[in-house]
Formats: structure tokens, sequence, C-alpha cells
């Protein structure tokens, strides 16, 4: 689904992404892992097309990234921000009317693409409540519900469970297991290894703009000890020493 | 459409938010109407003549009077201590003192004193009323000089003083009156206005103060909107840098529409200040300096990282435009360096326009160059939002 291919990205002199190599299947949750300034999140704006890399190639389900198709291909990805992008004096359904008049459906699609994901993520009852008066929880579902009501291919989350409760960090994982049953790509970036070892079915570990490791969680903690006693933190803190 | 939808996002922003719509209103409709019922009529200061009068005989009641009936000015006697400390506190500018024994001096046929204190010049109204008070003195100590020099004349010829009475006085009196009133050179007075319309100079500026800080304020929604990554999401829905320009700076402009059409409804129908003729031109102008606006907001909003920046300059720029511009005060002529900056302002060319409209003949084409000014600073605005959005979006 998204090839990033020999990408470097500097950033005064110094190189956010160093060589970067990876392929993401179709379907798959493919989680970004470092520490702070490992490059995460450059990579995530290189692959969502936000960025420019100042060299390497990106290609997102067989087309190559290009000023040309910028604007065709972007209409494929959804990107859910860190941040609250909402309209926080408008309801819950007038956002997702909005942006998904704005990814191009008509008011009639935007209707029934909004009721769909009110329900999945639990905010039918609170369709005409301002956003400014959700709870922090609600938020975030409403704010990953906003970033998919173009129906896109690929989701981009930007460590979407920071500062969020566990009972919220539940329902968004399990919003993202439905996600990928309908055949999403979703590609996140987390700090939270339990997390990515629960949810992810492919990890990269980056350290300096470099790709220091990349399997599946349970390779990666039998690489380092066979019988999977290590947790994905341990192999993460062995990696990155 | 989806160029109109992203516009609208920010009128039903506002509108959702009731506290900000009712200030967005009320404020500036509150503040037109204090400028109607302030400056509606004749300015305060306009004709009147401030004076303090120790002398309290003929003489001083007929300069008074003079004053009131033949120079049309409203007169206001009051106490020295009352007259000194409106003066001190500024509250007048100047005021003049008949002193005792004022109508003796006079009728004596000595020249008369009077004696006038001032801050500064005494203001411009100050200075005409002076040269009234000098002209109705000479006049008065002329018909003196000319009554006494008859009366001489008339002892000469052996009149009978017992006449004096009967013929004389009455004859003089016919006779200074003819001669006020048909003075040896005419100045034609043609009325163009009920009063003076001190409303029709301030009211544009309340107006275009309002364009101008509404537009701008609107810059640190742009920076949140940046920041919080809602244009991010734009994006990703595949508008392009440029329709994202275009849609946040048409929903600059419908809401600020919103507050223009208020303030419109509020001149049109408190202060007759607009009429129907010029209406429809009125709102076109001011249409297209809310667009010069709206591009300035949106300029902001894409140079200035933090929402608070971007509101700080807000207010920077619209106390600059109100400072200059012509918004309340014209800057004296000597000021060579605020004449020159004043060119500068958006406000200057938007003032300009809408008094021209006002008191012109109310055609867009009496002020193209207002005009050309306005729409050629919206262009160029956008054109460099639009390059600089993309360099900040696109490193």
């Amino acid at each position: 689904m998204i090839q990033v291919l020999n990408v470097v990205k500097k950033y005064k002199g110094l190189k956010a992404l160093d060589h970067v190599t990876l392929s993401i299947n179709q379907g798959e949750i493919f989680g970004l892992l470092g520490p702070n300034g490992a490059g995460k999140t450059t990579a995530l704006r290189v692959m969502s097309l936000l960025l420019k890399p100042d060299s390497g190639e990106i290609i997102i389900n067989g087309t190559k990234r290009n000023e040309k198709n910028l604007r065709g291909v972007q209409g494929l990805l959804g990107v859910c921000p860190q941040e609250i992008a909402l309209y926080s004096e408008l309801s819950v359904k007038d956002n997702l009317l909005f942006f998904g008049m704005m990814g191009g459906l008509r008011r009639r699609e935007a209707v029934e693409r909004a009721q769909i994901l009110m329900e999945k993520v639990d905010l039918e009852e609170k369709a005409r409540e301002k956003v400014s008066q959700l709870s922090g929880g609600m938020k975030r579902r409403l704010n990953i519900a906003v970033s998919i009501i173009h129906n896109p291919m690929v989701l981009f989350m930007d460590e979407p469970t920071v500062g969020v409760d566990p009972r919220t960090r539940t329902s968004i994982f399990s919003l993202l297991h439905g996600f990928k049953e309908n055949g999403m790509t979703i590609i996140y970036t987390t700090h939270y290894m339990e997390e990515a070892d629960r949810l992810c079915d492919r990890v990269a570990v980056m350290d300096r703009g470099r790709i220091i490791a990349l399997d599946t969680p349970e390779a990666l903690k039998s690489s380092f000890d066979p019988l999977k006693h290590i947790s994905l933190e341990e192999v993460y803190l062995r990696l990155t020493e | 459409m989806r160029l109109l939808a992203l516009a609208l996002i920010d009128v039903k922003s506002l509108t959702a938010n009731k506290r900000e719509l009712l200030l967005h209103i009320l404020l500036p409709a509150l503040i037109l109407l204090l400028v109607a019922a302030l400056f509606g009529g004749e300015p305060a200061l306009y004709g009147e003549a401030i004076l303090v009068n120790h002398d309290g005989e003929g003489m001083a009641e007929v300069f008074m009077e003079r004053l009131e009936e033949e120079r049309g000015l409203k007169v206001l006697a009051i106490d020295q201590e009352e007259a000194q400390r409106k003066l001190m506190s500024s509250e007048i500018l100047m005021f003049a003192e008949i002193p005792s024994g004022f109508t003796h001096t006079l009728s004596m046929g000595e020249p008369p004193e009077m004696k006038v204190y001032r801050r500064g010049v005494g203001g411009s109204s100050g200075q005409m009323l002076l040269s009234l008070y000098k002209a109705v003195l000479s006049e008065m100590s002329g018909e003196v000089q000319v009554t006494l020099l008859v009366r001489e004349i008339a002892a000469e010829y052996g009149d009978n003083p017992m006449r004096e009475e009967e013929v004389f006085i009455p004859f003089m009196e016919s006779f200074l009156r003819s001669a006020r009133l048909n003075p040896t050179v005419k100045v034609e007075e043609v009325p163009l206005g009920r009063t003076q319309n001190m409303a029709a100079f301030f009211i544009p500026g309340v107006m275009t103060l309002f364009i101008i800080f509404t537009a701008t304020f609107y810059a640190q929604n742009f920076v949140r909107e940046k920041n919080n990554k809602v244009m991010e999401r734009y994006f990703f829905a595949g508008l392009s840098r440029g329709e994202i320009i275009s849609g946040k700076f048409l929903g600059c402009i419908f809401r600020g529409l919103f507050q223009l059409l208020v303030m419109l409804l509020v001149v049109v129908f408190f202060t007759k200040t607009f009429s129907g003729a010029n209406l429809f031109n009125i709102l076109i102008f001011a249409l297209a300096f809310l667009a010069a606006v709206s591009s300035v907001g949106v300029f902001m909003g894409i140079v200035f990282p933090r929402p608070e920046q971007a509101l700080w300059a807000s207010i920077i720029f619209s106390m600059f435009n109100s400072a200059l511009g012509n918004t309340f005060a014209f800057p004296r002529g000597e000021l060579a360096l605020v004449n020159f900056i004043n060119y500068f302002t958006l406000s200057y060319y938007a003032n300009n326009g809408l008094r021209g409209l006002i008191a012109g003949d109310g055609l867009l084409f009496s002020i193209r160059v207002e005009i050309f000014v306005i729409l050629s600073v919206t262009l160029i605005l956008l054109a460099v939002s639009s390059a600089l959005f993309s360099q900040v979006e696109n490193n």
C-alpha cells in the first residue's frame, strides 16, 4: 500500500530521516516507535505527503509522489492529528458533515456517513452537542471519526492515545480494529510499547532518523528471547540504548 | 461549492457562539448610535460665545445682542470663576471678559477694551469668535464715533438740543441700522445642508474602524486552525492551498459583511447620513474595503505562528489605522511626515472614499483612485499570502 524508498529529510542540516526504507501492506496496523526526536512524526508527515522529502521516493497505492498527482493521492489518505482538529463551536454532527463535504461527499452521503460514524464512535446521543461541551475522550473519538469521514484507504495517527484515560484508550483500540477489518491501513506512532504490542501487526523502531528494527512484535521479542518472556518495551530499550 | 462551504463554516462558527455574535453586532451598532447622538446636530463648540460680563450696562448688552441676533452665535454669560474652571479643564478653549466701565468707555468714543482668556489659540472656533468680537466692537465703536461727530456738527449749526430725543436719536439709529444691514461688501450665503453634519464625518471613521478590527481579529482564528491541524484536514480533503486561502478570505468577508450590513442599517435608520441614492455605492465600496482588510487578516494569520501574536498585530494595525487615515481627524498640514505616512494606511482611502460618496455625487467613478488602491492591496496581499502559505506547509 505504501512504499518508502531511501527517504532523506533534513532540518537545518540535521537528518530527521536518514535513508529510511519500509513497506506497509494494505489492511495492516503499522506502528512507528522510538524516543523523542527519533523521526517518527517526520516519517508520518512524509508518508502522509504533508512534507516533501529531500530525496527518496514515496509510493502510495502504486502512485509515486510528485507535485502533479498530489491532490489525487491525498484523497486516499486520512490523518488524525494529536491535536483536536475540530470546530469547537459547532456540533458533533456539523463537524462530521462539514469535513465530509470538504472531503468531496455530497450532502446526502455525508449525512449517511456521519450517522454511521457517530454510531461507531458512540456519539450518536451527542450529535447536537457542541464539541466544546464534550469530554476529552469524546473529543478524541470524534477526532478519529472526522479523519475517516471521507472513507480513506490509509489512516495516519500521531500518538492518538496521549493523555487519554484507559476506557477511552480501549474504545479507540476497538475502533481501530474495526477499521482494519474493513481493509483500512493504519499507520500509528506511539510511545506506549504495551499499546503497540497489543495493536500493531508490525512495528518499526526508529532512532536518530533511522529504522533500527522492523518486524512483528512477536518476531522482535523472539529475536531477543526465543521464549518470549521479554516485553516489547524491553526490546525497545535494548535497541535504543 | 467546497469553497463556499469553507467560507460559510466561519460564519456558522460565529453564529454558533451567541456571546461573540452579540458583541459582533451590538457593539458597532451602539457606537454608531452614540456617534449619531453626539454629533448628529451642531457641534458643541460651534458659535458658542462664552462671556463674563463685569459691565452689566447698556453697551455690554448691545454687544451680546449683536453677537446673538446679527451674527447668529449662541451667547452664554457665566461668572468668572466658572469660566476659569471650564478653561482650566479644557471644557472650553476660550472665554472673553467684558470689563466694568465698558459702556462708559465706549460711549465716550474711546476704544473699548476686552480681555480674552484662551488655551493655545483657542481652537479654530475660538479664532473665528475673536474676529467676530473685534468686528462687532469696531462696528459699535464706529457708530458711537459717527453719532458723536453728527451731534457735534448739529450743535455747531445751533440745532435745538431739545429735539434730540424726537429727531436726532431715531435718525441715527435708523441710519446706523441701515448701514449695518447694507454693508459696502456683501457675502452671499448659500446653505447646502440643514445643519453642519458632523455625523457624516465621524460615521465613516467608526465604520472603517470596526471593519478593520473585525477582519484582522479573524487572523487569530486562522492561526488556531493552523496550529490545531484543522488546515491539514483541508489538505487531505484535496483542497489546494489557493482554495484554502480563497475560502478563508471569503469566510473573513462573510463575517465582516454580517456586521457591515447591521452598521449600514443603523446609519440609514438613525442618522439619514446615507440616502437611497448613494447607499448602494457605499455598500459596494465598503465591501471592497472589507475585502482589502480581510486579505490583511489572512496575511496576518499566515505570518504569525501564535494566536496572541496575531491578536496584537490586529490591535496595532487597527490603532494605527484609526489614529491616522483621517479616521477621526485630519493631520495638521505642517506635519509632513504624518501626512506622508497617512498615505500608507488603508483607512485613509476608505474614509476618503466613504466621505466622497456621502458628500459628492455618490458615484463610484468619483472615488476611482481609492477603489484602485484598495483593490490593488487586496490582490497583492492575497498573492503574497498564497506564496507564503505554500512555503510554510511545503517545507
